[in-house]
């Protein structure tokens, strides 16, 4: 009889635990999701998604508001391009000058 | 005294030898007339090729050369963006250029040219009827200059917009971040804003060949002194934004 209230016990317990792991979300990669049957969003690099704004204790600033590490990634590719096309445009630029001198002269 | 009666007898003496030989050299091997060359410089009798064989050559190695030019300037600008809209008009003229060139090259290699200034007026129309180098290279280095840097201003208006959602309270990123949008400011007020070209370079793809080129000079500086304005802008707008994202990073 005594065992039996153990063991009756235990199993609440134990349930109270899985219930409790389950109010906290998880979030900790793929695996813990899948296991909900959750499908896990990813950022377009394949990152894990940043975590819902509110949902935890701190309210985030600006860049660090969902998405914004990608939103910055994006940005510094961007400004790379802006180099490039900048040096392009430096190439470009060397050779603007009309200078009459390459013509040569008619005979 | 002497020396006349020497020089009548060195007179004697030649007109001897002359005579000799005349006298000694069989009948068909009588002294032919000059033939008419046909070196370079001595046209045919009716100035056909290879008459004036020199001229022929200069022309076609300058055409030649402003066609290699044009093909390269026709491929930059191919290669550029079109970002103000001006590129398809200048493309055309380039290969008009190119294919009149190609025209006038095989007329002046096949031709018959009475006289020798007469090639040389059309070997002359390469150089002051086309421009190739005083005009035309310089006039699509502009355009593809300008289009790089407006390509570039896009990209930058994006990039703005979107550190604008990330500055929040960050009092470094937003002064960063308006120096940035003066600095892109500064660009449109100088070059114009994307489509719309409206600076000195708005008039660079119309310009044409001509024998007073000092116009088309004019107008050619006064477009690179835009750009030069226009690429510093840019410039420091990157660097700006290159704060901020740095700013947000801290």
């Amino acid at each position: 009889m005594r065992t039996g209230l153990r063991r009756a016990a235990l199993a609440v317990a134990g349930a109270l635990l899985v219930v409790a792991a389950g109010a906290c979300g998880g979030g900790s990669g793929a695996g813990s999701h899948a296991t909900h049957g959750t499908p896990l969003t990813t950022t377009s690099r394949g990152a894990a998604a940043v975590p819902t704004a509110g949902s935890g204790a701190h309210a985030p600033s600006a860049a660090q508001a969902p998405g914004a590490a990608a939103a910055l990634s994006g940005a510094n590719e961007q400004l790379s391009s802006v180099d490039q096309l900048l040096s392009q445009a430096d190439g470009a630029a060397g050779q603007t000058n009309p200078d009459a001198s390459q013509e040569g002269t008619a005979p | 005294m002497s020396r006349r009666l020497l020089s009548s007898a060195g007179a004697f003496v030649a007109a001897g030898v002359a005579v000799a030989t005349l006298l000694a050299a069989p009948a068909g091997a009588r002294p032919v007339p000059p033939v008419r060359s046909t070196n370079a410089t001595t046209p045919s009798s009716n100035g056909c090729p290879p008459a004036f064989a020199d001229l022929r050559s200069r022309g076609h190695a300058e055409a030649a050369r402003r066609e290699t030019t044009l093909t390269t300037l026709s491929s930059a600008l191919t290669g550029a963006q079109d970002p103000w809209g001006v590129n398809s008009g200048l493309l055309s003229t380039l290969a008009n250029a190119k294919s009149n060139l190609v025209a006038l090259d095989q007329r002046i290699q096949s031709s018959c040219y009475p006289t020798r200034e007469g090639l040389r007026a059309d070997v002359a129309t390469i150089f002051a009827g086309y421009r190739v180098y005083w005009l035309r290279v310089p006039q699509s280095r502009i355009v593809e200059e300008a289009d790089h840097l407006g390509v570039a201003r896009g990209k930058l208006a994006s990039v703005a917009q979107t550190l604008t959602g990330l500055v929040g309270g960050n009092a470094q990123a937003q002064a960063d971040l308006t120096a940035m949008d003066h600095a892109l400011a500064s660009f449109d007020s100088t070059l114009g804003t994307v489509p719309n070209l409206t600076s000195h370079v708005a008039a660079v793809p119309g310009l044409v060949p001509a024998q007073d080129m000092s116009g088309n000079v004019a107008a050619m500086q006064a477009a690179r002194a835009d750009l030069k304005t226009a690429r510093q802008a840019l410039g420091q707008a990157a660097t700006d934004a290159k704060k901020v994202v740095a700013d947000l990073k801290h």
